[in-house]
């Protein structure tokens, strides 16, 4: 009886129930695959243009995974549904996010570029990619009101810093199975107990 | 004594009634939803819901919005504006009763 009164609790429930078809786990440990075959074409192949292939092949597939498995299994399966302005305005500020994140990197590399000599500290660059990128995805996870993703930013951030610390692309692999794996397990639970609903 | 003589008359019982309850909160929070999306969230099954949406579409209190989807048919449901009032109205009266109980 308690449900209908506290109303915030009911729509941030029936929000987060999206997150149950693990499709938004399988996009951002795609996101983590493209990185490991970015790094995995540069090393062994001298043509460096497949590696921008790979990379771009892979980003747009997991783009077009999270529209269509989304619209052709989530729906059908949990309804479609116009969440209020405050949701609109928090994918707006997501993207406000990642633009600022944009401009920073991009400042940063310009000023490394013109000082070469400047910031030369690699434990101390690699630690601060880090903590940036677990920084800007912890923000997404906050706009984007999906608690498993401040687990992918922890996953996200310690695997760029191990990356460049350690000299080992295969920890992209690693960091992109330990969040497909599950996203997977998430997936197929959420096809086989959550059956489309035919209109009658 | 029936349920109805128990209920304060200024009580909203078309609202009150626990399945259209359950909708009408629902469709408070969002903008607009589909049946789907309603029977997963209320677990009201299709012919039960369909039964309380004309209800409560008799009342004004819902609007049923119908178009085209990928040249399919699309229903969406959403709150009018006396419905919001309504339900709002029927929350603060039943909070204001809740509280008013002594412990």
């Amino acid at each position: 009886m308690n449900a209908p009164f506290n109303l915030k609790e009911l729509e941030q429930k029936a929000f987060r129930s999206f997150y149950q078809d693990g499709i938004w786990d399988i996009f951002f440990g795609l996101m983590m695959l493209a990185m490991y075959a970015f790094t995995f074409f540069n090393d062994n192949f001298e043509n460096k243009a497949l590696r921008i292939l790979a990379l771009v092949f892979i980003e747009i597939a997991a783009m077009f995974f999270l529209i269509y498995a989304k619209k052709l299994i989530t729906t059908p399966r949990l309804g479609q549904v116009v969440f209020g302005e405050k949701r609109r305005k928090n994918l707006l500020n997501i993207f406000l996010t990642n633009l600022a994140s944009v401009i920073v990197l991009a400042a940063w590399f310009a000023y490394k570029t013109a000082h070469p000599s400047a910031l030369d500290n690699d434990t101390l660059i690699s630690i601060s990619l880090g903590v940036w990128i677990t920084f800007i995805t912890s923000v997404m996870a906050y706009f984007l009101d999906f608690n498993r993703l401040y687990i992918y930013a922890l996953i996200y951030g310690a695997t760029f810093t191990a990356v460049l610390l350690l000299g080992l692309p295969i920890l992209f692999l690693a960091a992109a199975l330990l969040i497909l794996i599950p996203g997977g397990v998430i997936f197929f639970r959420f096809l086989s107990t959550t059956k489309p609903i035919r209109e009658e | 004594m029936t349920a109805d003589n128990v209920i304060p008359p200024e009580i909203d019982k078309l609202i009150h009634e626990p399945a259209r309850l359950l909708m009408m909160a629902h469709l408070y929070v969002v903008e607009k939803a589909d049946f789907t999306y309603l029977m997963r969230q209320t677990g009201l099954t299709w012919g039960n819901l369909s039964s309380h949406m004309s209800k409560l579409e008799e009342a004004g209190y819902i609007e049923v919005i119908k178009s085209f989807q990928d040249k399919r048919p699309n229903t969406m449901l959403a709150l009018t504006k006396n419905g919001r009032t309504a339900f709002n109205e029927y929350r603060q009266q039943m909070l204001g009763m809740l509280n008013s109980i002594p412990d």
